[in-house]
């Protein structure tokens, strides 16, 4: 149906100063193609996303939610990424509880290189969140069920 | 679900994000990961049975900030929470000082969203 | 053999007793089961019929007993064996391990904040939750955190916000073996289990409380933080109703025996309440009211007189819950009218009687005690010396019977005195 069909998924990416904000920098110069769903908000460390940056994130309307840090071991201050890693599990655990698809929110590693990773990861993630549907917050606004 | 009802629990949710236990359990969980003795299911099992518990008092708080001193019927009307289960959770939360009774509405003791 | 007494039980009898005797220059073993001292005396509110404020009389008794230097206090412990060395005993004492360090722990309580497992108070009557690690009340001696060991997950939490490093999960039970010459039981009493009388609902109606969770609510330190709420709804209780005679003088349950303080008690709640809430209306359903004691009388009358209290001589049938409200209706025969009356209620109290505590009957078998039928430990000459259980066994407090603290603490320096004198008497001192 011509209205779903439509439906642009509204996505926020929490992207870390050193690593993976550069990937997506490097996707940019390298010309590489990927969904302008995404809105970037660049954070100096993964490790400084609370959980509350997530949820709000979803009360106000985003259907998806990304968070990328630098792989385990590279992190610019040691154990940020760690700690991220372990929040995204209470994270999932609350989604579940709270009734949203726990597929809504990722964790990922990019390294300051991987480019062409960024953009696949983004291109694969906004078609996830189209075939997950717009959040429940924002299904009057597609038509919604 | 219901979109007022998801949002409503939106709310609660960060209400139980920033309560003093949630956020030490999250602080520390590397250490109980690496240090505890608890096996990865238990880990999960705690979280979960936690958040639950903090979720439905983080529903409670945000109901009271929202909607200003309500009684227990009225707090029962709103979460959809059985009255006795709200009436531990309020008691609960006076003992950490996240709630406090107000006073009366008719009848009714009214709680209210403790001031830090 | 040792020149030493043991007192079983740190209430307000055991505490007693050991005063005395440390008084008398005498070693003491306090061994009480608990995490802390106190007993039942610590979670009251005011006392009858002065209106003392419980706590505020107990606990300077608490602090001098736990200070005193002829006084080793065994607290989280428990008598396991006990053979007679003629003279004296030899007894083997199990302290639990609390898993904190005491000579550590200072109780600042920081521990209690961090741990994420919730459960319920035994000291609030299970109303308000405390954490798998805990200090049992504020006034708690000694005030030092213990770790209930069946809830703990063993998370550590505590062990990393305690800044005096006292928690040790390594740490194991104890025994310990003493020697002493006499022994004084003051083990206390426990408030009977009213579930068994299924015409009241307690357990199934929450409108149906006892008066020890009574107590709780309308202590300022407790759930509620004094204020009264009932437990489906808080809402504010406007009629209450208090049920004498639950669970004594009852020949159903095998309690025949009148509980002595249930009358008082009830009045002086009944007090509290109207003190809180003057637009209450509180009514007593009494068979007797048995004010016995120095001030009883005058106490009564001042509940009726200026407190408007009603006291109703009749047997209470049954309770009803009215599902849609939580309220209750109360049947009862009204002895003085000769009717029938069914009165609503927003708030029932059963006045429940006074029960030997968990463990006495094995207490009794280890320390060859006799009982006198209904578990209360008994003597040859019950008459002329009330505190004689056995050759250098004595008995006080309500561990000889239900009575109130006054009478408690009398009989607690009669054993004491006894126990000392026994010890000259064998040699001992």
């Amino acid at each position: 149906m011509a209205k779903k069909d439509e439906f642009e998924p509204l996505i926020v990416a929490f992207c870390c100063n050193w690593c993976s904000y550069a990937g997506a920098d490097l996707a940019g110069t390298s010309r590489l193609e990927y969904p302008t769903n995404v809105r970037i908000i660049r954070v100096m460390c993964s490790g400084r996303v609370d959980p509350i940056f997530v949820l709000e994130a979803f009360r106000l309307g985003a259907d998806g939610v990304l968070l990328t840090g630098c792989h385990p071991g590279d992190c610019h201050y040691i154990d940020g990424n760690l700690k991220a890693e372990m929040r995204a599990r209470y994270i999932r655990a609350c989604l579940e509880e709270v009734g949203l698809e726990p597929e809504r929110f990722r964790l990922e590693w990019v390294s300051a290189s991987e480019g062409v990773r960024f953009a696949e990861l983004i291109k694969e993630f906004t078609e996830t969140i189209k075939r997950l549907g717009p959040s429940p917050l924002r299904r009057r606004e597609h038509g919604g069920e | 679900m219901e979109e007022n009802e998801l949002r409503a629990r939106l709310r609660a949710a960060r209400e139980a994000f920033s309560s003093e236990r949630v956020r030490w359990l999250l602080g520390r969980s590397r250490h109980v990961a690496e240090v505890g003795k608890l096996t990865p299911e238990e880990a999960k099992e705690l979280i979960t049975n936690i958040l639950k518990e903090e979720l439905e008092r983080g529903r409670i708080l945000s109901e009271l900030k929202e909607n200003g001193p309500l009684t227990v019927p009225e707090l029962s009307e709103r979460t959809g929470l059985p009255k006795q289960r709200l009436m531990w959770h309020l008691i609960c939360m006076m003992k950490d000082g996240r709630v406090a009774i107000w006073g009366k509405k008719g009848d009714f003791y009214a709680f209210s969203a403790a001031k830090r | 053999m040792e020149p030493a007494v043991l007192v079983l039980g740190g209430g307000i009898a055991g505490i007693q007793a050991a005063l005395d005797v440390a008084e008398q220059n005498v070693h003491v073993y306090l061994v009480e089961r608990s995490p802390s001292i106190g007993g039942h005396m610590a979670m009251l509110d005011k006392t009858f019929p002065t209106l003392d404020c419980s706590l505020c009389i107990l606990t300077p008794k608490m602090v001098d007993v736990a200070r005193h230097p002829n006084v080793e206090l065994l607290t989280y412990s428990e008598v396991i064996d006990l053979k007679r060395a003629n003279p004296g005993f030899k007894v083997k004492v199990l302290k639990r391990a609390r898993y904190v360090d005491e000579s550590k722990c200072t109780g600042c309580g920081i521990c209690t904040k961090h741990c994420p497992i919730e459960a319920p108070d035994e000291f609030n009557m299970g109303l308000s939750p405390r954490r798998a690690i805990y200090i049992p009340f504020p006034q708690a001696v000694p005030k030092v955190a213990v770790i209930d060991y069946e809830r703990c997950i063993r998370c550590g939490l505590c062990q990393l916000a305690c800044e005096a490093g006292a928690i040790d999960f390594k740490q194991k039970d104890q025994e310990l073996e003493l020697q002493v010459g006499a022994i004084i039981v003051a083990t206390g009493f426990r408030q009977a289990d009213v579930s068994a009388l299924s015409e009241y609902g307690y357990g199934r109606y929450p409108n149906v409380i006892t008066a020890l969770e009574l107590e709780r609510l309308l202590n300022a330190a407790g759930p509620t933080a004094g204020e009264l709420l009932r437990p489906s709804d808080g809402k504010a209780p406007k009629r209450i109703a208090f049920i004498q005679c639950v669970g004594s003088r009852d020949v159903r349950l095998n309690r025949p025996y009148c509980s002595r303080v249930c009358c008082m008690y009830a009045v002086k709640n009944a007090i509290l309440i109207k003190e809180h809430h003057p637009e209450a209306d509180v009514t007593i359903y009494f068979i007797d009211i048995r004010a016995y004691g120095k001030g009883f009388e005058e106490f009564v009358q001042r509940a009726e007189g200026e407190f408007g209290i009603k006291l109703v001589r009749g047997r209470v049938a049954r309770l009803e819950e009215d599902s849609s409200t939580g309220d209750l209706w109360l049947a009862a025969e009204d002895v003085s009218s000769g009717k029938v009356v069914m009165e609503r209620y927003d708030l029932v109290v059963l006045s429940a009687g006074l029960v030997p505590p968990e463990g006495s009957e094995a207490l009794a078998k280890l320390l060859g005690l006799s009982t006198d039928g209904y578990g209360f430990f008994s003597g040859p000459n019950l008459k002329l010396n009330p505190v004689l259980a056995q050759d250098g066994i004595f008995i006080c407090g309500c561990a000889a019977g239900p009575k109130d603290i006054p009478d408690s603490v009398a009989e607690a320096s009669a054993a004491a005195m006894e126990a000392v004198n026994y010890l000259r008497e064998v040699g001992l001192l």
